[in-house]
C-alpha cells in the first residue's frame, strides 16, 4: 500500500482525482478554485505534486517514435495505388463529365484494368473459339484467328486468371481482417468487389469454353460473395459479421489460395516444357 | 491550406489520381509517428498509415479546402490507428505469441528494484509507461496519447474520436489511474531522481 498512487481524495470532497487531472491538463472549469485548495490545503498539493511527477514521469520517458522507414512514402504509394483505381465509381468512369472528373490521360485506372483486362482476354479468346468453330471440320490448325495457338491461349487464360484469384484473395483477407466494428470496411471495398464481379463473370466463361471445370466451379463459389460484397455501399452493422462467417464457412480463402498456387505450378511447368522444347529444337 | 497541398487537393479532385502520391509523400512521415503512439506499433502503425491515405481519398471530395490537410489527415489518422490497435489486439488474442520486432506493447517489465541510477530509472519509467499505454484499449490510448503527448485539447480530441466530452475525460482518467499505477512502485526513486515539482 506504501506505494500506491493517492487515487482519491476522501478528506477533501469535490477535488478528486480527477480533477487534479483536468487541471494538470488545462482543462479544469474552475483553475482558480482548485489554485486556491492548492494553496490552502499541503495534503492536497502533496497529491497533486504526485500526480504531476507521475505524468511528468512518463512525459521524460516518451514513447519513442522510431524513425519511419525511409521508403515509407514510396511503399504506401505502391500500395494504395492500385487501391484508388477502386474507389472511382463506375459512373464517373463511364461517364466524367457528368461527374466533373476529368481522368489522368486514360481514363482507366488499374483496378479498373482488372475488368478490362479480362475484357480484353475474353474477347481475344472468344475470337479464337468462333474461330476454332469454324475450322473444326478442317484440318485443325494450331493458330486462330486471334493470332494466338492453343497452348498460348490457355496459358493466357490460366495466368490472368491466377491474378484474378490472387485479387479476390486480397479482397477477402481484407474483408476477414475488418474489425467488427468497422462500419465502413465493406462499404470501402464495394468498388472493389465490383470490378471483380465483372471480370469473374469474364473469366468463367472463357474458362468455361476452355474446359477448365474446376476453375468453373470455384469461380461460380466465388461470384456470389463478391456480388454481396459488391452490394455493400450502405452496409447493415451485420454485414460484415455475415460476410465473414460466409467466408470462414465455404473455405473460400483456402480454395483461392490453393488453386492459386496450382495455376502458378502449372504456368511455371508449362513455360520451362517450351523452353526444353525450344531448346531441343535449336 | 498549404499552397502545395490545395493544389494536389484540386487535382485529385480533378481526378489526377497520381497528384495523391504528392499528398502521401508530403504527410506520410507524420501520420505514421501519431499512428506509432496511437498503436504503439511499427507494423500496425504502417498498416494505418495504408488505411488513412486509402479513407483520405475516399472521402476527400468532403473535405473542407479552407481547412488544414495536415489536420483533416491527423484526424482520420487517430482513427484508422484505433482500429489497427484493435484488429492487432484481437490477432494476438487468437494467438497465442511472442513480440513481434519493433513491438512496444509486450515488453518485459523489470522488477521495481533494478537499480538506482538514473539511467536505469528512466528506462524503468519508460517500460512501464509503454506497459501501461499497452494495456489500455485502443481507444483510452488514442485520447491520452492525444492529451498527454499531442497536446490536444479534450474538446479537439472528442471531435476526432467522434466521442462526447464526458466519455473522453472518462478515457484519460483510466488512462491515467493505470499509468499511475503502473508507476507506484517507483514512485520513492521517481521522487528523488526526477525533481518534477508541479507547475
Amino acid at each position: 500500500m506504501k506505494n500506491r498512487p493517492e487515487m482519491s481524495s476522501d478528506a477533501l470532497p469535490g477535488i478528486g482525482e480527477d480533477e487534479l487531472i483536468l487541471h494538470y491538463y488545462g482543462e479544469s472549469a474552475d483553475p482558480g478554485a482548485i489554485d486556491k485548495a492548492l494553496a490552502a490545503d499541503a495534503a492536497l498539493a502533496r497529491r497533486y505534486a504526485a500526480l504531476a511527477r507521475d505524468l511528468a514521469a512518463a512525459t521524460v520517458a516518451t514513447v519513442d517514435t522510431p524513425e519511419p522507414p525511409a521508403d515509407l512514402a514510396a511503399r504506401v504509394w505502391r500500395e494504395l495505388r492500385p487501391r484508388l483505381a477502386a474507389k472511382r465509381s463506375w459512373r464517373d468512369r463511364l461517364f466524367p463529365a457528368l461527374s466533373g472528373g476529368v481522368d489522368n490521360g486514360t481514363g482507366w485506372g488499374p483496378r479498373w484494368t482488372v475488368a478490362t483486362a479480362a475484357l480484353a482476354l475474353v474477347a481475344a479468346l472468344g475470337i479464337g473459339y468462333l474461330a476454332g468453330r469454324r475450322e473444326a471440320s478442317s484440318p485443325a490448325p494450331e493458330t486462330v484467328a486471334s493470332g494466338l495457338s492453343a497452348g498460348a491461349r490457355e496459358r493466357l487464360l490460366l495466368a490472368s486468371v491466377e491474378s484474378h484469384l490472387a485479387g479476390s484473395e486480397r479482397l477477402l483477407t481484407r474483408v476477414t481482417n475488418a474489425a467488427p466494428t468497422d462500419a465502413t470496411a465493406l462499404a470501402e471495398e464495394s468498388a472493389w468487389a465490383e470490378a471483380l464481379v465483372q471480370s469473374n463473370r469474364l473469366y468463367r466463361r472463357a474458362a468455361e469454353r476452355s474446359g477448365q471445370r474446376r476453375i468453373v466451379a470455384l469461380l461460380d463459389e466465388l461470384e456470389p460473395l463478391l456480388l454481396e460484397l459488391a452490394h455493400s455501399e450502405a452496409a447493415a452493422p451485420d454485414d460484415l459479421a455475415n460476410a465473414q462467417r460466409r467466408i470462414e464457412n465455404t473455405d473460400l480463402l483456402f480454395k483461392l489460395r490453393v488453386t492459386g498456387e496450382r495455376l502458378q505450378r502449372d504456368a511455371g511447368a508449362s513455360r520451362s516444357t517450351k523452353q526444353n522444347a525450344t531448346r531441343s529444337l535449336s | 491550406m498549404d499552397p502545395r497541398d490545395l493544389q494536389l487537393v484540386r487535382q485529385v479532385l480533378a481526378g489526377d489520381t497520381d497528384a495523391f502520391e504528392g499528398i502521401v509523400a508530403a504527410h506520410s512521415r507524420a501520420v505514421y509517428g501519431l499512428a506509432y503512439r496511437v498503436t504503439g506499433n511499427a507494423q500496425a502503425a504502417e498498416d494505418a498509415v495504408q488505411e488513412t491515405f486509402l479513407r483520405a481519398f475516399r472521402f476527400l471530395s468532403s473535405f473542407d479546402q479552407r481547412a488544414e490537410l495536415g489536420t483533416w489527415l491527423h484526424r482520420i489518422a487517430v482513427n484508422a490507428a484505433i482500429d489497427q490497435g484493435r484488429r492487432t489486439r484481437r490477432e494476438r488474442a487468437a494467438r497465442v505469441d511472442l513480440p513481434e520486432e519493433g513491438d512496444l506493447s509486450l515488453q518485459e517489465v523489470p522488477a521495481p528494484d533494478a537499480g538506482p541510477e538514473r539511467q536505469t530509472l528512466a528506462a524503468e519509467i519508460r517500460q512501464r509507461t509503454e506497459a501501461a499505454l499497452a494495456d489500455l484499449s485502443p481507444s483510452e490510448r488514442a485520447a491520452f496519447v492525444l492529451r498527454h503527448y499531442e497536446g490536444r485539447s479534450i474538446a479537439e480530441i472528442s471531435s476526432t474520436l467522434g466521442k462526447r466530452d464526458n466519455a473522453t475525460k472518462q478515457s484519460i482518467f483510466r488512462a491515467v489511474r493505470k499509468l499511475r499505477i503502473a508507476l507506484a512502485p517507483l514512485a520513492p526513486m521517481n521522487q528523488e531522481s526526477l525533481h518534477e515539482e508541479p507547475a
